[in-house]
């Protein structure tokens, strides 16, 4: 027992001891962080990265489809423009996989490599990386967040883009799917996680737009796929549900086969047109989605780290998209597979039909 | 509410309902059997639904995932039981350490976070070909071939586990269950006993996991979470029903039964819409607790009766 005593304290000791010296060496980084930042064109911090001009450390918050599209306009819009420069970039890219302790720790980690930026993707992953990249002097742009005023995202050491989506063109797309204006007869059904932020502020602005009483949520709770079954055969059992909006909901754009596998096996007249928010998703069983094209959102967080790295300069507020820079990605063979007829002009102008 | 879409409902529950009671016998044989609770199935079911995905992604024929997803399941139960006879560390901790390590293992099988395969590979498609070409609508169709490729495995499960704990080996996890060092004085192998009903137990829900991911076409790392309240509802509704002194073949068709009685709550709930589904959780839980107590208010009952008659 008393050797166990012993060994406890001793362990205890070195896990303190080593703790201190890392917060020191930790503080030790941020001043110098502070200093290579001034002077980031002189010189750069990481020994390793002795022939780069900059390092930008890329969080990115989850294993989702929209982030690994903005990563990539992220790096090559950054490296196109610094190359333009006569500069040269690197890029250290770490996934947290939806942990938060993960993102802070690999926002720890970024700063305690020096990097120039750090350019995050994900409202959780930003949000954690924002109390170091603030503690550190470090510059934060992100991307592919819905809402960053909410989120306490728009500080001094912090901007970026946003893929909030201007919600009336959402209504136009599913008035043009369902063959009418929105009203008692020609409802939709807001398929969603009852308790995912980006979720539930989607069906307000939406409910925001379209008239009194028309867009009808359908929840499900966090982990609750088993709920599925039982929401489409209420929406099977409503006639005037014409068809069905999914928001950026990762719970459930993450299981679009088995959305995809109730829906069509729904008696032929309730089968129904599946309108997404997230492009990538639309090839996964979805009709349609006018949308953020995740590359061109990564692409406009580069302008913007662009400006903040190589210009000085900050910018007066973060991008957020317009009607004109949406995307609208359409799926035929879906379409073909529900018996649902595509509006010509709407394949006519599509920007990508599967 | 129509007549049909509450038809409808009780042919999902049904279905449902058919496919989770191999968690709650699984439950059943860790948590009654064994009178040892057991958190490894939240992983477990993980690991099997991962795993039957992830075969199936890769060409795999869906008979052979029956088989592969209990084997990973049974090695995840003996992990469990090794922790906790071997090393002497609590059965919950042993339960949690393991479900923790599956959390990577699941990762590193899938090779990302998410996966699915196409929906003709899935063990329900043949079945419900059929059903479709018989002329019968194509909703009731699926959900009818979620009730018989259930029907089949649990009476294949159940089958099973009634010979296995009815044979000499079977009677001796029983003991081993009911009184520990009894069994130990008469020379029973407990280590050895708790082991077998770990592996038996984890074994099952992994079958169970395999056959919801392909209801639900397909399987990510989270896809265990709260399986384990479900199947500890369905468990305590079951037997609130079940009559006294009944063998455990009855007791165990009576679990099934409580399975879907609980899918049938839980769809009542969400097709009447009196509840918003944020509080189908909270039900899960309240008709748990009002199972379990339900011995209490019975007895409670009862001497109040037999009170009255003096």
């Amino acid at each position: 027992m008393k050797k166990l005593k012993t060994l406890l304290a001793v362990a205890l000791i070195i896990t303190v001891g080593v703790a201190g010296l890392a917060g020191c060496a930790q503080d030790d980084t941020y001043d110098s962080t502070d200093d290579t930042y001034d002077s980031a064109q002189n010189d750069t911090p990481d020994s390793a990265a002795g022939t780069y001009d900059f390092t930008v450390g890329i969080l990115s918050g989850a294993h989702i489809p929209a982030f690994e599209l903005g990563r990539p306009g992220f790096e090559d819009r950054l490296t196109g423009l610094m190359e333009a420069e006569g500069l040269r970039v690197q890029f250290i890219y770490q996934n947290a996989g939806g942990d938060p302790a993960m993102s802070t720790t690999i926002a720890n980690t970024f700063a305690s490599r020096h990097v120039d930026l750090i350019f995050s993707m994900g409202t959780g992953a930003s949000q954690q990386a924002l109390p170091v990249a603030t503690n550190a002097g470090i510059p934060l742009v992100y991307g592919i967040i819905t809402d960053p005023v909410g989120a306490g995202l728009v500080t001094d050491v912090s901007t970026g883009s946003s893929s909030a989506l201007p919600m009336e063109t959402q209504i136009e797309l599913l008035e043009e799917l369902t063959g009418g204006t929105l009203n008692a007869e020609n409802r939709v059904a807001f398929l969603y996680t009852t308790d995912e932020d980006n979720s539930v502020a989607s069906l307000g602005r939406l409910q925001g737009v379209a008239p009194a009483d028309t867009i009808v949520p359908f929840g499900i709770p966090a982990n609750g796929l088993d709920h599925l079954q039982q929401l489409f055969i209420n929406i099977a059992a409503d006639p005037t549900i014409r068809a069905i909006y999914i928001p950026q909901d990762n719970q459930i754009t993450g299981n679009m086969q088995m959305v995809q596998n109730l829906n069509r096996s729904q008696n032929p007249e309730r089968r129904l047109p599946v309108v997404v928010a997230d492009l990538p998703i639309v090839a996964e069983g979805a009709i349609a989605s006018l949308s953020v094209d995740f590359s061109a959102n990564g692409a406009a967080a580069a302008d913007i780290a662009f400006d903040i790295l190589v210009n000085g300069t900050w910018p007066q507020t973060f991008y957020s998209p317009t009607a004109a820079s949406l995307s609208l990605y359409i799926n035929a063979t879906e379409a073909e597979a529900i018996g649902f007829v595509l509006p010509s002009a709407m394949a006519d102008r599509a920007n990508r039909t599967f | 509410m129509t007549a049909n879409t509450f038809l409808t409902s009780i042919y999902g529950s049904l279905g449902q309902g058919l496919l989770y009671a191999p968690v709650a016998i699984g439950i059943y044989l860790s948590l009654r059997i064994m009178k040892k609770p057991d958190l490894t199935i939240e992983g477990t079911f993980a690991f099997g639904a991962v795993i039957a995905m992830t075969m199936l992604h890769h060409g795999a024929h869906f008979m052979t995932t029956l088989i592969v997803a209990p084997i990973g399941g049974a090695a995840a139960g003996l992990a469990t039981a090794l922790i906790h006879t071997k090393l002497k560390i609590d059965g919950i901790i042993s339960g949690l350490l393991v479900t923790m390590a599956l959390f990577s293992i699941n990762l590193f099988v899938m090779g990302r976070s998410t996966i699915s395969a196409p929906l003709d590979t899935f063990i329900f498609a043949p079945i419900r070909a059929q059903l479709a070409a018989s002329g019968m609508q194509s909703f009731h169709a699926l959900l009818w071939s979620y009730i018989i490729v259930g029907a089949i495995v649990l009476v294949v499960v159940i089958a099973a586990l009634y010979f296995l704990y009815n044979t000499l080996f079977g009677l001796s996890i029983r003991a081993t269950g009911d009184n520990e060092r009894m069994a130990c004085s008469i020379g029973i192998n407990t280590d050895g006993r708790k082991i077998c009903s770990l592996i038996v137990s984890n074994a099952i829900t992994g079958l169970a996991g395999a056959l919801v991911a392909q209801q639900q076409s397909g399987a990510n790392v989270n896809s265990g979470t709260g399986v384990l309240i479900i199947g500890l509802a369905a468990l305590v509704i079951g037997e609130i029903i079940t009559p006294k002194n009944a063998s455990i073949l009855t007791r165990l068709l009576f679990i099934a039964l409580g399975s879907f009685i609980y899918f049938s709550c839980i769809s009542l709930v969400l097709i009447t819409g009196i509840l918003s589904p944020d509080w189908t959780r909270l039900l899960t839980a309240l008709l748990a607790l009002l199972a379990l107590c339900m011995p209490k208010l019975r007895e409670a009952i009862f001497k109040k009766r037999a009170v009255e008659i003096k």
